[in-house]
């Protein structure tokens, strides 16, 4: 008993920074957040006035948020299955490599966007995708379309565009979590199946991919979350232009909103938090529930 | 008597040293004035002040003291100020915005007003064009960065090519069009490879906006009603919609336009565009960057009315609450209000003044500007509407937005009608 005393307390100790550190970048912030959320704040002059539910009626009747609501799910819906999709596959020819190095090269090429600067990616793809300059629209042009589109600068094109670059910046890590659990997968399943018949497609299906259940829960997770707060690829690249055609949630607060109501800054924040929180919650419940039973 | 005349002496003689010695040292503390400017296009005018604020506040009386200018990207500038400010911190001085930062009803009180005789020494000096900016409510709280003025720049070569007189600038938007048209060059498959007009329509919303609002006001719109409480039947009326329609026809009817160009200023300045409409300070940019591109200023084109455009953005220099040495920062201030300050400020960057001595033809620095004369035309003008609001920001960046949409497609009835329902919004709300 007393051995196991000493050792919480010695425990504590070496969590403890971690317990400071986060308490106050995290936990403070966004208990400060909440309070906020049902205030009139003056921040210059740290005056502030309960206003209940205001901010929050406030920001949901707003047109501006429930604009910015569509696009960021618009871009939810173009960046998630399409991750969950192509790094599966990438993972999947990975893993099937003979050789080990090409695996490991490949998965290190697939990587390093995730160790990119966000802000340095979206101004080199920024140029990429520039109408005039830009290397697409040049190498288009030269395979004989001349009516490219002009990607970042077109309304119907931007999100999409900034969807391609969120996608890349991403693909990385998905491959790395699946080309790891698919290598954790025991090899004497597939001989199994092997000896009884099972095509590679079969296997992928019948084995590969529910016993990859945990790692897709927790990936579709993630991404969910990446998505649904994509911020700096889009405001390096288009600032939510042309025309707020990728206004997305996280851009909309910053652009239009924190400058102009505090509270209402904060109000969306509380949303956003409330709705990741619960959407998480039901991924974990309903996704995992099979795989875990 | 002869006490009298000691006195006399002593007194004569310690007028005249003291007038010889310069101005009487008020301060020999070490002192740093921190400038914050969001004019980041072009760093030799940002710099200007801290070197020109420094050569004068030590001349002033301080002979220790040092202004350090920095550059505030504008592209999320409020956010930064904010969160500045708001820590205690920030600049001492900083290029703003009044209505949006003033003391006394701004949106987000910050500037401190100026003391009375600062204020006043202003109010007289100030050419008219710049004087309300840096105001509120009647209160001055700083004075204009610059005599922004949107002017025509062509490029001459260009009109020599299509047949035209450079000296014969078109003056409205009817001789526009046509001119535009003989500029524009197309190839084989019809694709515009040289624009006859490039308007601005990316980047920042307030930006674009800025741009557009002197074409709205040329055709008799306005942005908001008088009292500014309301943008539906003021953006959306049949004049700025007729506005919105002149610029969605110079893309899709006369086919004047080519989209892919980007910005006007690199557009220009690539040779890519014939005409553009920019403030002066893009003659010591082009003569810069681009010293192939020969280029002449005019006045601003008119249409129903023949305003000289007033500026959106009405930039001034202002004080922060939270400087430890405002007194400092006023003295500045009184040291900058002179032609010298004036020059100083501008010259660098071959910036428009804003002083009545300096901003005057016969001024021998505006008579090395390359924009001089089409600046002094337009100063013969009445000035467009001017719109000193607190959520000025907010609300331009709508009609930004929504002019790119329209430029992009968007019906222009359309586009102003969504503008307006979502600034009337804006000024309801954020």
């Amino acid at each position: 008993m007393l051995k196991h005393d000493r050792y919480a307390r010695v425990g504590f100790l070496f969590v403890f920074p971690s317990v400071v550190f986060f308490g106050l970048v995290f936990f403070y912030p966004l208990a400060l957040a909440f309070w906020n959320a049902f205030h009139n704040i003056n921040i210059l002059q740290g005056t502030s006035e309960w206003v209940g539910i205001g901010k929050f009626v406030k920001v949901l009747g707003h047109s501006g948020f429930q604009r910015s609501v569509l696009v960021t799910c618009g871009y939810v819906l173009m960046v998630v299955p399409a991750l969950l999709v192509f790094s599966l596959v990438l993972s999947a020819i990975i893993v099937g490599f003979r050789e080990k190095f090409f695996g490991d090269v490949a998965t290190t090429i697939f990587f390093l966007p995730v160790v990119t600067s966000l802000v340095s990616a979206g101004i080199i793809w920024q140029w990429i995708f520039d109408p005039t300059l830009g290397v697409v629209n040049n190498v288009l042009n030269a395979l004989g379309l001349q009516d490219a589109p002009t990607w970042l600068q077109s309304p119907s094109m931007a999100l999409p565009t900034v969807a391609v670059i969120g996608f890349w910046v991403r693909l990385g890590f998905d491959v790395v979590i699946f080309v790891t659990a698919m290598n954790s997968i025991p090899a004497s399943y597939y001989e199994a199946a092997d000896i009884d018949g099972a095509s590679a497609l079969q296997q992928f299906f019948r084995i590969t991919l529910p016993l990859l259940n945990p790692q897709i829960v927790m990936v579709s997770t993630i991404e969910f979350i990446f998505a649904f707060k994509a911020f700096d690829q889009i405001f390096v690249t288009t600032r939510g232009g042309p025309s707020g055609a990728t206004k997305t949630v996280l851009v909309f607060l910053l652009k239009d909103v924190f400058n102009n109501d505090y509270g209402a800054a904060c109000a969306i924040t509380v949303l956003l938090l409330c709705f990741l929180f619960t959407i998480s919650f039901l991924q974990w419940k309903f996704l995992s529930t099979k795989v875990e039973q | 008597m002869k006490s009298i005349l000691t006195f006399l002496t002593v007194a004569f003689f310690s007028v005249v040293g003291a007038a010889y010695a310069g101005a009487p040292v008020k301060s020999t503390e070490v002192i740093e004035l921190t400038y914050w400017s969001v004019f980041g296009q072009s760093p030799p005018f940002v710099q200007a002040f801290g070197d020109t604020g420094t050569k004068l506040l030590r001349a002033y009386g301080y002979p220790n003291a040092t202004v350090k200018a920095e550059i505030t990207n504008f592209e999320g500038y409020e956010q930064k100020y904010l969160s500045a400010f708001a820590s205690g911190k920030g600049p001492d001085i900083f290029v703003g915005m009044a209505p949006a930062w003033a003391m006394d009803g701004g949106l987000n009180p910050v500037a401190v007003p100026l003391p009375d005789d600062v204020a006043k020494m202003y109010d007289s000096k100030l050419a008219p064009y710049t004087a309300s900016w840096g105001t509120y409510k009647g209160k001055r709280y700083g004075f204009a960065v610059e005599g922004l003025m949107q002017m025509l720049y062509i490029n001459t070569d260009h009109f020599k090519e299509a047949g035209l007189n450079p000296d014969k600038a078109p003056r409205t938007t009817e001789e526009f069009i046509e001119i535009a048209k003989k500029l524009t060059k197309t190839d084989g498959s019809g694709k515009i490879t040289r624009s006859g007009y490039h308007p601005r329509f990316l980047g920042h919303g307030l930006g674009v906006a800025d741009k557009f609002l002197p074409i709205v006001h040329i055709f008799g719109g306005r942005m908001l009603s008088e009292d500014m409480k309301k943008a539906d039947g003021y953006i959306n009326s049949p004049e700025s919609v007729a506005a919105f329609q002149f610029y969605y026809d110079l893309v899709y009817k006369y086919k004047v336009v080519n989209l892919d160009f980007g910005m006007p200023e690199r557009a220009f300045q690539q040779g890519l565009t014939s005409m553009v409409f920019r403030e002066g300070c893009l003659a010591g940019d082009t003569i810069e960057k681009a010293p192939n591109v020969h280029f002449r200023v005019f006045p601003y084109i008119t249409a129903a009315k023949d305003y000289a455009p007033s500026n959106l953005l009405t930039w001034a220099n202002l004080i922060s609450k939270n400087s430890k040495h405002q007194q400092v920062a006023f003295d500045l201030f009184r040291a900058l209000a002179t032609v010298e300050g004036d020059i100083g400020l501008h010259k660098p960057a071959m910036y428009e003044p804003v002083l009545t001595e300096t901003f005057k033809p016969t001024n021998e620095y505006f008579k090395t500007l390359v924009y001089g004369p089409a600046l002094a035309e337009s100063l013969k003008k009445k000035i467009g509407p001017e719109y000193l609001h607190p959520k000025l920001d907010a609300i331009a960046y709508i009609v930004g937005e929504e002019l790119t949409a329209c430029l992009k497609g968007l019906a222009p009835k359309a586009a102003a009608d969504r503008a307006a329902k979502r600034i009337d919004e804006a000024l309801a709300g954020f």
